[in-house]
């Protein structure tokens, strides 16, 4: 069925309709909050995006595709969800003991995955809008306008975030010993 | 375009592809079901309608007019039901010696104001 019939009968309260659009949207919502918030949090933000869907799709008017606002939507919870972590972690380390970092998972000792992990790691300290823009443009492979669209800027704020991101993973991947990732290294599955 | 932009532009891309995704492909689990479940409880318990704010304001203004009624009452002064007779007229004596009542409360404004009149009393 044609996405904007499914829309209008979830409109009307129809589960049914609902859970069709879950189902085609489901995975770049996910994939979207794993590069953000990683995979630990991810299925939770995931959930909690098309909760917020369902409550406001009221509100949605059409003008922009559902695949932008819920995206929206997920760039928006998982800002939102590592702000709180941050500040969560701020408060332990001013009040409580250390944390100690978990063991890494078995699967990391494998060469791609700790060459993936350790490169996320640089992205993962990149300034919140630059990390958006790279995960958006680059993963998600959509262009600058739908993700300046997305991010409520413009399509020239995109390009310029994504040239300063650029430069700085650059500069810590040199910083970091491992020069910048090399071809045939690519430790994800791609899309 | 310039070439040199070009190269850039060739450059940036190349680095853009190699940089490795952690996301799997698709999500490992469905997530309709829990969706489901969320909005389902979402149904069985409404969220509580807002509280008008005219009746927030009535609330208010009739909790302020009880408190000040009861401050009024308490500060007017009764009589200890623990004291005995002996000890009121004592009292009483007390009061008729520094007339009218000094008036520290608007309560006792208000006493004084009523027995200004009784001065036969």
């Amino acid at each position: 069925m044609d996405e904007g019939a499914l829309i209008e009968l979830a409109r009307g309260g129809d589960e049914e309709a609902f859970g069709e659009l879950v189902g085609r949207h489901q995975d770049r919502v996910y994939r979207t909050a794993v590069r953000l918030v990683g995979a630990d949090d991810a299925f939770d933000i995931s959930q909690e995006v098309f909760v917020k869907a369902w409550r406001e799709l009221k509100r949605f008017r059409g003008s922009a595709a559902l695949s932008t606002w819920l995206y929206r939507m997920t760039v928006n919870l998982s800002l939102n969800h590592l702000r709180s972590a941050r500040r969560e972690t701020d408060r332990r380390e001013r009040y409580g003991p250390g944390v100690s970092s978990s063991p890494p998972a078995p699967d990391t000792a494998l060469e791609d995955s700790e060459f993936t992990d350790r490169v996320w790691a640089v992205i993962d300290a990149l300034p919140e809008r630059q990390r958006t823009a790279v995960v958006l443009h680059r993963f998600e492979e959509l262009s600058a306008a739908e993700t300046a669209t997305i991010m409520g800027l413009s399509t020239g704020a995109v390009e310029s975030l994504l040239h300063r991101a650029r430069q700085a993973l650059l500069e810590a991947f040199r910083a970091g010993g491992f020069g910048s990732p090399e071809p045939g290294r690519e430790g994800g599955e791609k899309k | 375009m310039t070439p040199d932009s070009t190269h850039q532009d060739r450059s940036a891309d190349a680095f853009w592809e190699n940089l490795p995704d952690r996301a799997p492909a698709s999500t490992p689990v469905d997530l309709w079901p829990g969706v489901r479940a969320r909005i389902a409880a979402d149904r069985i318990v409404p969220l509580p309608a807002r509280e008008p704010r005219w009746r927030i304001a009535v609330s208010f203004a009739a909790g302020l007019l009880t408190g000040l009624a009861l401050w009024f009452l308490a500060s007017s002064g009764t009589a200890d039901p623990t004291l005995s007779a002996e000890e009121i007229i004592a009292q009483d004596a007390v009061f008729e010696t520094f007339d009218p009542i000094p008036p520290t409360s608007i309560g006792g404004i208000y006493f004084a104001t009523l027995t200004t009149g009784d001065e036969g009393r």
